[in-house]
C-alpha cells in the first residue's frame, strides 16, 4: 500500500509535528467549507459540486500522511490543484455542442426559485473573477476560515505575501460589489 | 511593504488584519489612530470591511444534498482501486438495493418504463471512473454485457454516479449524467423488453426506434440495445437532446 507523505510543506508551523494519517472518516466534516471554497474558485454551484467530489476522490485514492495536522489546509490545497487540473483538461477537450433548443422542455419540479441563492451566486461569481493569487488568498482565509499561517502553508507562500494578496483581493471584490450596485465609484487598484 | 502615499504607520497588511480582527492588540491601537487621522485609510478600511462582511454573510451556505450523497458514495475507505469492475463493487462492497414494484410505486404487474424512471430520482451509490482519452464508453461498467456511453467530450454530459437496483428479480444498473446543472439517468434493463409506456410517441432516428413519454414531468426515452431495454430520462432536458444521446454510437464503437 502506498503511503503519500506530505513532505514539502513550507513554514515552521507544524513542521516538527509528528506525521499522522489523514482520517478519511472525518473528511466529511469539512464538506461545507470546501464546497464554498470550490464555489468561489469556479463561480458555479454545479462545477463546485463536481470539483469537491473530484477532490475527495483524489484524497481517498491513497492513505495520506500529514505532518502539520492541518486537514483543512491540505484539503484546500488538493482542491486548488484539482481545480487547475480540471481547467487544463477542459481546455484540451473539444467544446460540446450546445443543448438544442427545439422541442419541449419539461419543467423540473424539484428546482425551487433561485432567489434565495442569488446573492451568494453573485458573490462567489465575483470572487471567481479575481486574479488567481488574490482569489486563492481570499478563499483560504475569508471563505474557508484558515488562519493566515495556515493559508500561507496551504498556498505555499509566505505569510506576508498571503496577507498582501488578501488585501488586494478584498479591495477588488469590494469595488466589484460596489460596481454591481451601479455606483459610479471605484477605480482599479 | 509600505505603499507610497499611504500613512507610514499603517500598511496594507495591517488594514487586512484590522478588518477581520486578527491584528495583534499592540499594533491595533497604533493602526486605529492612523486610520482615524486619514480619510484615505478610512476609505481603504471600508473596502476591506465591506468585502469581509460580504463573505461572512454567506458562511452558512451548506453543501447541497446531492453533493453530500455523492461524497458518501465515495466512502471513507482509501486506496479504492480504479481498476476492477464497478459492477462487482456495486454488487459486493456496496450492495444493490432491492426494491419491489410496490416500493417503487409501480403497483402490481410487470416492470414498466415508469417504474424504471423512478430510479432516476434516487441517489447514486458509487462514482464513475474517467475513461481513457478517446474512449466512447465508461470503463469497467457494464449491464447485460452492454457498456455505458462516455458522453462528456462529445455532448458535455459528465457521468457523475451509478447505482444498482434489483427490481422483481431484475438487476437494473443506472448511470447518472450531469450537465449545466441538469441531471439525466440512463438505466439498462436486462431481459425481456419493457413495453412502451401508454401514449408514448414513436420516433425513428438514425435507424433507431425510440419511444418517448412523460411521467410526472420527467421526459423518458426508451429503445433497445441487443434486445435489452434502455431507459434515458430527465427533467428540463429537451427531447432532442435525449434522442441524440440515445442514438449515438460513436461510429460503431458503442454497441
Amino acid at each position: 500500500m502506498t503511503i503519500v507523505a506530505d513532505h514539502a510543506l513550507p513554514g515552521a508551523a507544524g513542521a516538527s509535528a509528528p506525521a499522522r494519517r489523514l482520517d478519511p472518516n472525518h473528511l466529511g466534516d469539512h464538506l461545507d467549507r470546501l464546497y464554498r471554497a470550490a464555489w468561489a474558485l469556479c463561480g458555479s454551484r454545479e462545477d463546485a459540486e463536481d470539483l469537491v467530489q473530484d477532490t475527495y476522490a483524489r484524497v481517498l485514492q491513497k492513505p495520506r500522511m500529514l505532518r502539520s495536522g492541518e486537514d483543512l489546509g491540505y484539503l484546500l490545497r488538493v482542491l486548488r490543484n484539482t481545480h487547475f487540473s480540471r481547467l487544463r483538461a477542459a481546455s484540451r477537450r473539444p467544446r460540446p455542442d450546445p443543448l438544442p433548443d427545439e422541442l419541449d422542455r419539461i419543467e423540473d419540479p424539484s428546482a425551487s426559485a433561485p432567489e434565495a441563492a442569488l446573492d451568494a451566486s453573485e458573490l462567489y461569481a465575483r470572487i471567481a473573477e479575481l486574479p488567481d493569487p488574490f482569489r486563492e488568498a481570499l478563499v483560504a482565509i475569508d471563505v474557508v476560515g484558515l488562519s493566515y499561517r495556515e493559508a500561507a502553508r496551504a498556498l505555499r507562500v509566505r505569510e506576508a505575501t498571503v496577507t498582501t494578496r488578501l488585501y488586494r483581493a478584498r479591495q477588488r471584490l469590494s469595488r466589484s460589489l460596489a460596481d454591481e450596485r451601479s455606483a459610479p465609484a471605484g477605480t482599479s487598484g | 511593504m509600505r505603499k507610497p502615499g499611504l500613512h507610514p504607520r499603517a500598511t496594507d497588511r495591517d488594514l487586512a488584519r484590522l478588518a477581520d480582527g486578527t491584528l495583534e492588540p499592540g499594533r491595533r491601537e497604533l493602526v486605529l489612530r492612523s486610520v482615524a487621522g486619514s480619510g484615505e485609510l478610512q476609505l481603504r478600511m471600508r473596502e476591506q470591511r465591506r468585502a469581509v462582511d460580504a463573505v461572512r454573510a454567506h458562511t452558512g451556505e451548506r453543501a447541497p444534498l446531492t453533493l453530500r450523497l455523492r461524497r458518501r458514495a465515495l466512502g471513507s475507505t482509501p486506496a479504492r482501486s480504479r481498476s476492477g469492475t464497478l459492477v462487482l463493487a456495486l454488487a459486493g462492497a456496496v450492495g444493490a438495493v432491492v426494491w419491489s414494484l410496490v416500493a417503487l410505486g409501480g403497483g402490481h404487474g410487470a416492470l414498466t418504463v415508469a417504474d424504471t424512471a423512478t430510479i432516476a430520482v434516487r441517489p447514486a451509490i458509487v462514482t464513475v471512473p474517467e475513461p481513457r482519452d478517446g474512449s466512447a464508453t465508461l470503463p469497467h461498467l457494464h449491464a447485460a454485457g452492454l457498456p455505458f456511453p462516455y458522453w462528456e467530450d462529445r455532448f458535455g454530459w459528465k457521468a457523475v454516479g451509478v447505482r444498482s437496483d434489483v427490481v422483481d428479480g431484475r438487476s437494473l444498473t443506472t448511470v447518472f449524467y450531469r450537465r449545466d446543472g441538469r441531471q439525466i439517468a440512463y438505466t439498462i434493463v436486462p431481459g425481456t423488453r419493457l413495453r412502451a409506456a401508454r401514449g408514448a410517441e414513436t420516433i425513428a432516428r438514425s435507424g433507431v426506434v425510440l419511444h418517448a413519454s412523460t411521467d410526472d414531468r420527467r421526459l423518458i426515452v426508451t429503445w433497445l440495445r441487443r434486445g435489452h431495454t434502455c431507459v434515458l430520462s430527465g427533467t428540463d432536458v429537451p427531447l432532442g437532446a435525449l434522442t441524440a444521446l440515445a442514438v449515438w454510437r460513436s461510429h460503431g464503437a458503442l454497441p
